[in-house]
């Protein structure tokens, strides 16, 4: 109204930027919350917080057992959803015709939609109560479980983001390859996939990310107990817990030590997942400096 | 542009007069309540139902004082009324030695309530005859001297022990009264719901979950030929029974005396009747 247009433009543009700092100043709190409640730990326990001497309540409190927990659970995912993911992220992107293409890629995309809890239901319902007759298991509830579950949930993205990657990949180098007489897979192999891995790097990454971080999913089939199974890479025992799913079982009735402990888990899981975030960015800005010049 | 801007002034205006109203209203109720006592509860997620019910029917009964309830947990009850953060503190368990050597002896307790443990099997073990265990059989289980049901006469399976997470005021009735420290349980879950899961969808598990969890899916065990019900928890036959409890600082006065009389009143047992436990009375 009365206000000239430069001051107006001002105005909006700081008003702006308080918003976006809004969100800044809240990842700033959240960090230095989460450190600040995990400190009385750190400074308790010292390196002794990674051993596995746990006891909820008069401590030590040790969170090896949920790292390593975390760890092997993440493992396993990993290794149900990267092959399928990469592979499928190849057919989408390769091979598929482009009316199934239109098809899939929105489907696989709505996987990632999917509530957590409802593949913690299915997991529990399902997957639990298939397990043990099938592996003759003490009971469903297992890293195996676990692994199965977060496997599918890292799938879309992996999916997703290798099939941008790869579809990133000019039309041009593949009519080269082609024309020199590469069939279809030898130009997959030898020019898709290479020139891509940064790409394809970065959404297993991501995966990784979002796998460790899952809670409520992995936490309904796990036997959620502060112990490593033994042997450690039995995937089949109900023993052993990862960190999200101890903090989310004790923070109810943890007090004292017991809550900075798994604040301290929170932290190892913060920083576990920034790297992983961090990393994955980077390896894609590099996909895109690769074709913005070529 | 003058007008549309004017019109959209227009608008605000209207929503800051309503807003402003609707403040008046809202400061205004506020002032008028102001003799009113609050009271808080705070503390066990077992007693939480019940406190809940009891507060709604006491609010509605009396203008004048306003009953808030909050969980977290009975150690978190048992601290809070120590400190003074919650007029009453609900507990699923005594208060500890430990509890009272850190606050000093200013608990009064006051139960309200009587839950049984009930120790259930899925319903594999129970159709192949286990249908009795004793105490010592339970810790045998627990600390994983027993780990195959053919030792309680059952089929040769391996037992899928099932126990709550630490901090449970049911895990401490149960540890209490079975007499275990630590155990070797297969799986800690943190609910009655998840115990009851893990168990009914097993053909080899044992846990133990509060009376109102037993099913047809999930029976239960008799303790020492004791079948577990109001009546023999109530008679002190039944052994992991244990009491409700909500704790004052010092003796109840006042509002608090006044609604703590409503809860162990014939109105307020009924209701914890309602919510699946069994009366004092």
């Amino acid at each position: 109204m009365l206000l000239s247009r430069t001051l107006k433009e001002e105005l909006i543009k700081y008003l702006f930027f308080c918003v976006a700092a809004v969100s800044i100043f809240i990842i700033f709190f959240i960090f230095f919350f989460l450190f600040q409640e995990a400190l009385p730990a750190f400074q308790e326990m010292g390196w002794g917080i990674f051993s596995t001497k746990w006891n909820a309540s008069n401590g030590p409190y040790g969170i090896g057992a949920a790292i390593f927990g975390t760890l092997i659970v993440t493992l396993g995912a990993m290794l149900i959803a990267i092959p399928l993911g990469i592979l499928g992220a190849i057919f989408l992107s390769e091979l598929a015709p482009h009316r199934l293409r239109i098809i899939l890629k929105p489907i696989i995309e709505l996987l990632a939609g999917v509530p957590s809890i409802v593949y913690g239901f299915i997991g529990i319902v399902l997957i639990v109560r298939y397990l043990q007759p099938s592996f003759d298991m003490l009971s469903g509830y297992s890293f195996l479980a676990g692994s199965l579950i977060l496997g599918v949930m890292a799938l879309p993205i992996i999916i997703s983001m290798s099939d941008d990657a790869m579809k990133a990949v000019p039309r041009s180098y593949k009519e080269a390859s082609l024309a020199l007489g590469a069939t279809k897979w030898e130009t997959i192999k030898k020019v898709t996939i290479p020139s891509s891995i940064s790409g394809i790097s970065a959404a297993v990454v991501l995966g990784i990310g979002r796998a460790i971080g899952e809670t409520m999913a992995v936490s309904l089939v796990l036997g959620n107990v502060m112990k490593i199974p033994l042997p450690p890479w039995d995937m089949f025992e109900t023993t052993g817990t990862t960190l999200t799913s101890l903090i989310v079982n004790d923070m109810g009735e943890a007090t004292g030590l017991h809550v900075n402990a798994l604040f301290a888990g929170a932290v190892i899981l913060f920083v576990i997942v920034a790297i992983m975030s961090i990393s994955s960015n980077i390896l894609q800005e590099r996909v895109e400096k690769k074709f913005r010049g070529g | 542009m003058n007008g549309i801007e004017n019109r959209k002034f227009g608008k605000a205006g209207v929503l800051l007069i309503v807003g402003i109203a609707l403040g008046a209203v809202f400061l205004t109720g506020c002032i008028g309540q102001k003799d009113t006592t609050t009271i808080s509860i705070k503390g066990s997620s077992t007693v939480l139902p019940v406190a809940e019910t009891c507060a709604e029917e006491f609010n509605k009964l009396h203008d004048d004082i306003k009953v808030t309830v909050a969980g977290g947990g009975s150690s978190l009850g048992i601290k809070s009324v120590a400190t003074g953060s919650a007029n009453i503190g609900s507990a699923s368990r005594e208060v500890k030695q430990s509890e009272i050597d850190q606050y000093g002896n200013i608990f009064v307790d006051h139960k309200i309530a009587l839950d049984g443990v009930a120790v259930i099997v899925s319903k594999a073990i129970h159709d192949a005859g286990v249908t009795d265990i004793t105490l010592d059989q339970l810790k045998g289980i627990y600390d994983g001297s027993i780990s195959n049901w053919q030792t309680l006469g059952g089929p040769d399976e391996e037992i899928f022990v099932n126990e709550r997470e630490e901090g449970s005021g049911t895990r401490d009735t149960f540890m209490d009264i079975v007499d275990l420290d630590e155990t070797a349980a297969d799986k800690a879950n943190s609910a009655n719901s998840q115990v009851k899961q893990a168990v009914g969808g097993s053909n080899k598990a044992i846990g133990y979950v509060g009376l109102g969890y037993v099913s047809d899916q999930t029976p239960a065990l008799k303790i020492n030929g004791v079948e577990p019900s109001a009546a023999t928890i109530k008679d002190e036959s039944y052994p992991i029974s244990r009491s409700l409890h909500m704790y004052t600082k010092g003796e109840a006065t006042g509002a608090v005396k006044e609604f703590l009389d409503f809860v162990m009143g014939s109105e307020g047992q009924a209701l914890v009747e309602e919510e699946g436990f069994i009366s004092i009375l």
